[in-house]
């Protein structure tokens, strides 16, 4: 009997591949999600400034605001990141587990 | 019957399997870079974010002599201490560095238009739209944080 460290690890690695496929999706849809509300709330902010419905002052302090909601939604991207990396490290840590507690019992 | 992994000179290698297998399973063995999914937290953000929506879109419909701060105050304060409470939540939630950042960003957002509107006493309905689009737009990442921490459950 030997410990085939060579599929644990190609197990391991399926189990972490598996993990970050599904949640790429939502990485990929959140950004462009925020990139398209992005641009109508800046076709906004322009439009209302050439029609001088709002002030140079209003204008710029609403175009500093867009730095912030931009920081804010990397933080959300860094979170969804995040979740996918401990679900990833998480399951191939189980596929680990599962492969030495079936080794030890057979010991 | 007795399976031996190793040869006789590496018999210490099966002692350390079996370590390793007792310090797994004594501790929980899981990798934890995000906090745990709160349903109270994501139920309180989407009513605070609710509150705050109709604050603006009260304040936009209304004629421009009902746009005065003094009408709204008691729905700012409301909003602003919703803020503060998810603020002082995740505050002491362990790894939730993005989230307060996220909510601090809402936060200091939220009371500069306050704030605004309070020493301007009124404001235009471009104005109004611009503060209620970027709001939206602030709660929007935090709501979408929590809702994540669901997926790694």
């Amino acid at each position: 009997m030997t410990l085939n460290i060579d599929e644990v690890l190609s197990d391991m690695l399926l189990a972490v591949k598996s993990e970050v496929k599904d949640d790429w999706v939502i990485i990929k849809g959140s950004a462009n999600d925020f990139l398209q509300s992005r641009k109508l709330r800046l076709d906004l902010l322009a439009s209302f400034r050439i029609n001088n419905q709002i002030s140079e002052e209003f204008f710029m302090a609403r175009l500093d605001d867009e730095k912030h909601i931009l920081e804010s939604e990397l933080h959300a991207i860094a979170i969804i990141s995040k979740v996918t990396a401990q679900k990833a490290a998480n399951a191939a840590m189980s596929v680990l587990q599962k492969t030495v507690m079936s080794l030890i019992a057979l010991i | 019957m007795n399976v031996k992994i190793f040869p006789r000179k590496f018999q210490w290698l099966n002692l350390f399997w079996q370590l390793l297998v007792i310090m797994m399973c004594t501790s929980s063995c899981t990798v934890q870079l995000v906090p745990p999914y709160d349903p109270e937290i994501e139920h309180a953000i989407i009513d605070a974010a609710r509150q705050s929506d109709r604050l603006y879109m009260e304040m936009i419909n209304a004629p421009d002599d009902k746009k005065l701060f003094g009408i709204y105050k008691d729905k700012y304060l409301s909003v602003a201490v919703e803020i503060n409470s998810l603020l002082l939540r995740n505050e002491t939630r362990p790894k939730a560095d993005h989230i307060v950042s996220s909510i601090t960003k809402l936060k200091n957002f939220f009371f500069s238009a306050m704030e605004d509107h309070k020493k301007r006493e009124v404001l235009n309905n471009a104005e109004l739209i611009l503060y209620h689009e970027q709001l939206k737009a602030f709660w929007k990442p935090v709501l979408v944080e929590e809702m994540a921490l669901k997926k790694a459950m």
